[in-house]
């Protein structure tokens, strides 16, 4: 995360910006793999989590992320030091990960819940972590019909719970147009559940 | 409060009480986004799934296979860095060179036309006049 420090010098403000990841970067550039161990120790974590939510397709996310940190090692001599790393980064793995949806075939199901499935509690804003496998299989059959934008978006708010000033920064949205993308994205998803209960009823 | 103020608010995942409830109460597109927005979190937050990462070692070789595999992949960092620079001297150097070689081909040309000028001009003036005779070329000759 950017941290940034402002510091009063006479009638002088320097507000000094500091990425933590930017000594690593620089080191890494230099040809330091202990650096860019590093790096991926810091992150493969979330980029993991990312790519696997992302494409609802767990098992692929090992293969996903050795794609992504790779692409990131022969891609590091672009990193710019004036420009904060972490944004970079996801935007590297988001795009990523478009390019994987987009490629994989899209094949219209036609599923329906599960009718022993109990999901109106959904309706409350409170998760149910007993619900979990019962909420797994619904996201997935949410997303498979969403595009892959819009899965983007969602799941750096809702999973990896990124702020708007680093969506903005990560996508190039203003924050106007990033709000109204989140809550087309959302009612989306939503008229989806409403079509997969309207199926499962009927 | 304004709309715009109150969803940056739900997004930042402030607290739905006060202010933001009471605006809620007077807005309706604004009470949709927050109920739209609390509803996707819960599910997805619900239904997140885990994926992990391959070990650096794995990760690592596949960096130094293509490293092999690509020339490019070859060169260190600090001297990829340095390509662009030496392209475009190289290119600088290619540039003064030919315009080098130019000139000097155009020299070259006109020493040999000087010297083929000169020589003919010498040429001309100590080449002995072969249809005089001997004798009178030493002013002995008299007729």
């Amino acid at each position: 995360m950017l941290a940034e420090t402002a510091l009063w010098y006479g009638s002088v403000t320097v507000v000094e910006s500091q990425d933590p990841d930017q000594h690593l970067v620089v080191r890494a550039q230099a040809g330091d793999r202990e650096a860019f161990e590093a790096i991926y120790s810091r992150y493969q974590g979330p980029i993991a989590r990312l790519a696997a939510n992302m494409t609802r397709r767990p098992d692929d996310a090992p293969d996903l992320v050795q794609e992504i940190f790779t692409k990131i090692y022969f891609s590091l001599d672009r990193v710019r030091s004036d420009v904060p790393f972490r944004p970079w980064l996801y935007r590297v793995a988001g795009n990523h990960c478009l390019d994987y949806l987009r490629k994989q075939k899209r094949q219209p199901r036609t599923d329906s819940l599960n009718p022993e499935y109990d999901v109106g509690w959904i309706a409350s804003t409170s998760p149910d972590p007993a619900r979990g496998s019962e909420a797994r299989d619904l996201v997935d059959k949410l997303f498979h019909n969403l595009r892959p934008r819009d899965r983007w978006l969602l799941v750096m708010k809702e999973i990896e719970g990124l702020s708007l000033d680093e969506m903005a920064a990560i996508t190039g949205m203003a924050h106007s147009a990033l709000k109204v993308a989140l809550f087309r994205a959302r009612k989306r998803m939503q008229k989806q559940y409403q079509l997969l209960r309207q199926r499962t009823t009927t | 409060m304004k709309c715009s103020e109150f969803r940056e608010q739900i997004e930042a995942g402030a607290p739905t009480g006060g202010e933001l409830r009471h605006h809620a109460a007077n807005c309706r597109n604004c009470a949709e986004y927050a109920a739209v927005a609390g509803w996707s979190g819960a599910l997805l937050q619900s239904g997140r799934v885990n994926g992990i990462g391959p070990g650096f070692q794995r990760l690592w070789a596949e960096i130094q296979q293509r490293n092999e595999n690509t020339w490019a992949g070859a060169l260190s960092f600090s001297f990829m860095r340095l390509v662009p620079y030496l392209a475009a001297f190289s290119l600088i150097l290619l540039v003064i060179g030919t315009m080098g070689y130019r000139a000097g081909r155009q020299r070259n040309l006109n020493t040999v036309l000087w010297l083929a000028g000169s020589s003919r001009q010498f040429a001309g003036t100590i080449a002995p006049d072969l249809s005089k005779q001997p004798a009178g070329t030493l002013g002995l000759y008299q007729p």
